[in-house]
């Protein structure tokens, strides 16, 4: 029967293209669930996922005693979405009793701005949580970190600060930052279509790591005391400025660090680590201390000074004393800082031996303290010397120093003869409080002998008990120290100006085993007294009077034992490279021992780094930038094809034309061509093309590549 | 009354029964985003499985030589109210397809897709094309699924539009119209829909979209969003799936996740395992009904079993084909799985009316055997 059998295929057909359908969409299946499941996994975790990152706890900065500095404080920030709300009104009520605002100015805020109103910053965390656990609809609380700093102002610029990233940017908040800043956690919240986070958190964490707690060596006791009485001294002088440093010279542990008066927060700057100043008098214990350790003076030998206490000696250096005496003894010349007997002794001394010693010393190259910015003063080598500056030197003229180098060198006074490395970092401590690193005390070398320094202490005792330094007697204490009065370089009259001083006293005390040395500068004094005895003396007196009040006061601490360094090479200076040919300057380094590293191409150099006259150790490298070729001066457009792009954009910026980039890798074609007159109208154009040395036939890659590539893209 | 093929009956259940499951796994975020409640489509969905298994049972018990003469009405009334809808009906997502009627709303499209497949029957049964010729024979079925076409696209709805027109070409092709008679209506079909597409922007741009996707480009943000997160979820169940109700996409990714797009919820959530049994069971169910239709003697019943099945099987691959790509984004249920009220009564009524023709198929081959032992003996 032909019409059944019709009726049969025909339904066949139709079966065959229904079950063709189902099983491509079975293999279609397949396809995407089997072998492209991993791909679209995938996908399906990035579309769902919203990483949260959890910011960790910046570590406190404690003082020597575990007293907070710095720390963090979690405080709440409250918005509001008045439009989510309820009733914006109960809502305002509710809000402005928590937080101690006016609930109708609140309702007014609400109403003027539906969709956003910051309600408060920086709410403490109790109140803050209360609000987040009342979850009223509208009201969002966030976590806001601050950085708070115990003694507000004081000691800010050595604590630094840091930004609003929490990045310390300044001062030790700088310098300690990779310990303090933590590790910053994640979690995963579950995300909808919408770009709202659930709840529902898919297991996947990482629990921030709270930043170390770092413990300073600074005394929060000591910290207020100098700074007081700094401010008091700063003020009734009207002077232009004031700081002052305290430390152990036992251990290098620098005790405070005080400026007077506070910048404005960001542009603080820590003068006691950053400024440099002609120390003037102060400095005489260089040449004293030496004297005494070659032999070149006894401390009861007689030398010549004028009555008129004026005197040439040296070829342009007219030297003139505050206490006239047509002679004194080495040990009343110290006393009452005779400028002539100092400027002789330098002379005898000779200008090696004096700038060995100033640089063993410490002074013209940075301490090592790794404070962020710390100059490394002034000292230039003896080849670059004046007839006249030996004895100046000696007398603490053309010379910078800071005032932490200063203070280091009398530690070294006061311990006997061993310059210690500062320290600023006692203890890194984890999150909670357990200690992971201790800093040791390190000395740099030994300097002078034992014997040398207690003659030397003995000197300076005598400096406070009957000379130039009496203002910084303590009853019951001995005290040993050293003034300066420098008159200021005015670089505006380009000689030393007339009434403007830099006062400074360094001592330590007690004299026989000294546990505290302190350096005191105030700039610029007005109102007549300007010498470093009647202006920066009285607030050593003052410090330690009120250190002596303390209940732990350091100065009757036990003693701390110090594990000497073998002696470390002598710095040497830098010299001046600048200009020189290249041959000359690997001979001219090599002869102080120092090594170049050259940067650049070019016959002649443009600049180097340290900078000539710093002071750095022997064997350590000096990096040379070498002039362009001489055919610069051409100024035609270099041939850049087959150049790798980093290559061509060096070779671009030195000629000073900017650049527009398509692609990269190596450069293909540039527009203008190359020979183009300089300077050119618009950016050269660049097109590059990535790993065009794949593309190369084999063949060593490296030098011959650039030739290889540029015949390559010159041939379309 | 003799026993039907009960696959017929049980296989639209077990898809049902699924697809209740699946609606409430998929629509929960969505009801408690859009109506605070997560069980809103679920309780929708199970009053509308109750209704249709009653409009199930009723048909399977409806002998088709009362329905046959109700053709021309049923025809009528699924005509009328596609007028109405175009007149007056709720305008939901850029057309007007719903009607409200008292307490829940009804899709016209789909009694006039059901009423056009019986009529279709009846007409060709009584008018055999492959005896009357083109212009008499075809011409005038022809006309009237062009008109119903027509009043679909009214609406705008495209893709059920096609789907109707196709199921009354197959309906015809089964009726014995020879194949080159047919070439016409479908270039013909061809080039209203090209027509209807540029009239419609938002369907061009679908199609151009679809046509991106095949040349290997996707805008995964914009026209292609939909299609993509449903690759995403059918691509991240993997071998076995999230596990039922562990599937992340309906977090508001996959628009329309409970009704167009529920397979690629299913597929996330069951994985390659779930998609090889749902695809079984849709195969078997076409097996069943092609079976039925293959044996049945009766024009009437042979036409309308074969339109049924037909139909049900177009819109399943269709849709499966839409949620993984293979066609264009359209707006169509997979059977008796999504979620929507008409779609699943007028699936399940379909499948009763199956079920009645392969009881019938049952009865006439017991006659036969027996009037064959009667005649041995």
């Amino acid at each position: 029967m032909a019409h059944r059998e019709m009726r049969r295929n025909r339904v066949l057909v139709a079966a065959a293209g229904l079950f063709l359908g189902l099983a491509c969409l079975w293999a279609r299946a397949a396809w995407l669930q089997v072998f492209r499941h991993s791909h679209y996994a995938e996908r399906a975790e990035r579309n769902q996922e919203l990483r949260v990152l959890l910011e960790p706890v910046r570590g406190p900065l404690l003082d020597r005693r575990g007293r907070p500095l710095a720390r963090d404080l979690l405080t709440y920030s409250i918005s509001a979405a008045p439009r989510e709300m309820k009733d914006p009104r109960a809502t305002a009520r509710v809000l402005a009793r928590a937080l101690g605002l006016d609930p109708a100015r609140l309702a007014r805020a609400f109403a003027a701005r539906p969709w956003f109103v910051r309600v408060a910053r920086r709410v403490p965390p109790d109140r803050g949580e209360r609000i987040a656990r009342a979850g009223q609809r509208g009201v969002y609380v966030a976590l806001e970190t601050r950085r708070e700093y115990v003694l507000g102002n004081a000691a800010e610029e050595i604590l630094g600060c840091t930004n609003i990233d929490h990045v310390g940017v300044e001062g030790l908040e700088r310098m300690c930052d990779e310990e303090l800043r933590g590790r910053p956690g994640w979690t995963t919240l579950f995300r909808d279509g919408r770009g709202r986070s659930h709840q529902l958190q898919r297991g996947q964490e990482r629990r921030p790591e709270d930043g170390h707690q770092v413990v300073l060596t600074l005394d929060a006791d000591l910290q207020a005391i100098v700074e007081h009485h700094l401010a008091e001294a700063v003020d009734t002088l009207r002077a232009a400025r004031g700081f002052a440093l305290f430390l152990d010279p036992r251990s290098g542990e620098i005790l405070a660090a005080a400026n007077v008066p506070h910048s404005p927060p960001g542009r603080a700057r820590n003068w006691t680590f950053t400024d440099q100043f002609e120390p003037g008098s102060t400095y005489k214990v260089v040449v004293a201390s030496a004297s005494l350790e070659e032999g070149v003076a006894r401390p009861d030998q007689w030398f010549e000074a004028a009555a008129d206490g004026k005197a040439t000696i040296a070829p342009g250096a007219v030297f003139h004393d505050v206490h006239k005496q047509p002679a004194f003894t080495f040990r009343d010349a110290v006393r009452w800082s005779s400028n002539i007997v100092m400027g002789k002794l330098g002379l005898r001394l000779g200008a090696d031996r004096l700038y060995r010693y100033s640089t063993a010393l410490g002074f013209g190259s940075l301490t090592g303290s790794r404070f962020p910015g710390e100059a490394g003063g002034k000292l230039r080598s003896p080849a670059r010397w004046s007839q006249r500056s030996c004895p100046t030197i000696a007398i603490g003229q053309e010379v910078a120093v800071t005032p932490l180098q200063l203070a280091l060198a009398y530690a070294a006074v006061a311990n006997g003869g061993v310059l210690m490395r500062p320290m600023l970092v006692r203890e890194i401590r984890d999150g909670e409080g357990r200690t992971l690193r201790r800093v040791a005390p390190e000395a740099a070398h030994r300097v002078f002998t034992a014997s040398t320094m207690s003659l030397m202490r003995e000197m300076l005792t005598a400096v406070v008990d009957s000379g130039t330094a009496r203002a910084a007697r303590v009853p019951g204490l001995r005290v040993a120290g050293k003034t300066g009065t420098a008159q200021k370089y005015d670089a505006d009259v380009g000689t030393y100006g007339k009434g403007k001083y830099l006062s400074s006293f360094a001592g330590f005390v007690p004299a026989d085993d000294p546990c505290l040395v302190g350096v005191v500068v105030i700039d610029e004094p007005s109102g007549g007294r300007y010498y470093g005895g009647e202006v920066a003396a009285p607030v050593f007196r003052e410090v330690v009077l009120d250190v002596l009040r303390l209940p732990e006061s350091p100065i009757l601490s036990g003693p701390v034992t110090v594990a000497a360094r073998p002696p470390a090479p002598a710095p040497v200076t830098v010299p001046d490279l600048r200009l020189l040919w290249r041959e000359a300057v690997e001979q001219r380094l090599a002869d102080v021992g120092l090594r170049a590293r050259l940067a650049g191409e070019g016959p002649r150099v443009l600049a180097q780094e340290p900078a000539a006259g710093q002071a750095v150790e022997r064997g350590a490298s000096v990096t040379v930038w070498l002039s362009p070729p001489a055919d610069s001066s051409a100024a035609r457009l270099p041939d850049l094809a087959g150049v790798p792009l980093r290559e061509a954009l060096r070779r671009l910026t030195r000629l000073e034309v900017p650049a527009r980039i398509q692609g990269s890798g190596v450069v293909v074609r540039q527009s203008p061509a190359a020979g183009a007159p300089l300077p050119l109208k618009s950016p050269c154009r660049l097109w590059c093309e990535p790993s065009l040395a794949a593309a190369l036939p084999a063949g060593p890659a490296g030098a011959e590549l650039p030739d290889a590539a540029a015949a390559r893209s010159r041939e379309p | 009354m003799n026993r039907g093929d009960r696959w017929l009956l049980t296989l639209p259940l077990v898809l049902t029964g699924l697809g209740v499951v699946m609606v409430y796994s998929s629509s929960t975020i969505l009801g408690i985003t859009r109506f605070q409640d997560p069980n809103h489509f679920l309780f929708k969905q199970l009053i509308r499985a109750g209704v249709g298994v009653i409009a199930m049972v009723a048909c399977s018990r409806l002998p088709l030589r009362r329905l046959e003469p109700l053709s021309p009405w049923l025809l009528g009334a699924g005509a009328a109210l596609l007028l109405v809808v175009v007149v007056i009906g709720r305008v939901a997502k850029g057309a007007m397809r719903w009607l409200d009627v008292g307490l829940f709303s009804i899709q016209p499209t789909d009694l006039a897709r059901l009423a056009a497949v019986v009529f279709l029957a009846w007409w060709l049964k009584r008018r055999p094309p492959a005896e009357l010729g083109f212009a008499r024979g075809l011409l005038p079925p022809l006309l009237m699924v062009a008109g119903l076409s027509g009043l679909i696209l009214l609406q705008p709805n495209l893709s059920s539009a096609v789907l109707l027109a196709l199921t009354g070409v197959w309906v015809m092709f089964l009726a014995g119209v020879p194949v080159r008679h047919l070439a016409v209506p479908l270039l013909g079909g061809v080039a209203a829909g090209a027509v209807v597409l540029r009239a419609h922007p938002y369907m061009m741009e679908r199609f151009q979209s679809f046509v991106g996707f095949a040349g290997g480009t996707l805008d995964a943000r914009g026209s292609g969003w939909q299609l993509d997160q449903s690759l995403i979820a059918i691509g991240s169940g993997g071998w076995f799936g999230r596990g039922l109700g562990g599937g992340l996409q309906k977090y508001l990714f996959l628009p329309e996740a409970h009704t167009d797009f529920i397979y690629s919820i299913f597929a996330e959530e069951l994985g390659f395992a779930g998609t090889t049994v749902l695809l079984g069971t849709i195969g078997l169910l076409l097996w069943r009904g092609l079976r039925a239709v293959a044996r049945a003697a009766d024009p009437f019943a042979f036409l309308l079993a074969g339109g049924l099945t037909i139909q049900i099987g177009l819109y399943a691959l269709v849709n499966l084909a839409v949620a993984t790509g293979l066609a264009p984004t359209t707006g169509l249920p997979l059977p008796f799985v999504s979620y929507g009220g008409s779609a699943l009564v007028a699936n399940l009524a379909a499948a009763g009316l199956l079920y009645r023709v392969s009881a019938m198929n049952e009865a006439e081959e017991a006659l036969a055997r027996r009037r064959w032992s009667q005649e041995k003996t």
